[in-house]
């Protein structure tokens, strides 16, 4: 079955915290290209139904803004969904900088991945 | 962009709107791919039914493997990306999306797919318990470039009047 585990290896109910590091570390294995990974936060983050959200920057992908992208779990790799804004270096300084916005009420949050 | 592009530009989007809430619902994997073949061939669609879209396609499936690819690499072209990935490894993961229909099988050799159970070794296997390496696939490089372009093009439907 298909099924989101919710307990891992934990025993208990990972936080948010800990799903968005084991996803920044699946997703960094999945793809190597990946400099680093920023988690978003936004004022819902005590909502269980607010999915986690990971900026990561990837000096492979194309220079197209911020793009949320909705990513299913895949387990036993990847064993949550999220939504990951990628970008380029480039436009991660123009995020640092403000002159290039993050969807309303998003803000970068623990960095959990810097090469 | 004519009337059915424009239709089919419309309901992509909301397939995408559908996939979105299904990729983050702990429902079997089979329900998000299931939108995410109809999202994608609807995109297609929206190119096939262009002046110049090839009129042979714009009524069947497996058009995501055919056409897709090439939509992606004009979009990159006309935006001056060059990180361009392995374009071999896209059509042959657009191609495993396109095999996600039940009426797309490769001639009796896949018939699993994301809506209808299927006969395989002796048993019937319902896609709500089966698991799709495509599903993993979406998370390499190919699969995140794809996945960020077609979004992109979903929220951009006028640029495919461009590529004519």
């Amino acid at each position: 079955m298909n099924q989101r585990p919710v307990h891992g290896t934990l025993g208990r109910m990972p936080s948010k915290k800990e799903v968005a590091e084991s996803l920044a570390r699946a997703h960094r294995v999945a793809d190597p290209d990946i400099v680093r990974i920023v988690q978003l936060v936004s004022g819902h983050e005590g909502d269980e139904n607010e999915p986690v959200k990971l900026l990561e920057v990837n000096p492979s992908t194309s220079e197209s803004g911020v793009l949320p992208i909705a990513f299913g779990a895949a387990p036993p790799d990847v064993p949550y969904p999220s939504i990951v804004v990628e970008v380029t270096p480039g436009e991660f300084a123009q995020i640092t900088a403000r002159s290039l916005l993050l969807p309303e009420g998003w803000t970068l949050g623990d960095t959990l991945f810097a090469a | 962009m004519t009337p059915w592009s424009k239709a089919f530009a419309r309901q992509a989007e909301s397939d995408l709107r559908a996939y979105e809430i299904l990729a983050g619902s702990p429902l079997p994997v089979c329900h998000r791919l299931h939108y995410l073949q109809m999202w994608l061939e609807k995109l297609c669609k929206v190119y096939l039914w262009l002046p110049a879209g090839q009129a042979e396609l714009r009524t069947v499936h497996q058009v995501i493997g055919k056409v897709l690819p090439r939509v992606i690499a004009q979009h990159w072209r006309q935006m001056n990306f060059d990180g361009r990935p392995n374009m071999k490894e896209m059509r042959e993961l657009c191609r495993e999306i396109d095999l996600l229909h039940p009426q797309v099988d490769d001639r009796t050799r896949r018939p699993d797919n994301v809506e209808y159970p299927w006969f395989s070794r002796g048993n019937v296997i319902a896609p709500a318990d089966a698991s799709f390496l495509v599903a993993g696939r979406l998370y390499t490089p190919t699969g995140r470039l794809l996945m960020k372009a077609a979004t992109w093009l979903t929220h951009n439907p006028s640029t495919f009047a461009l590529q004519t």
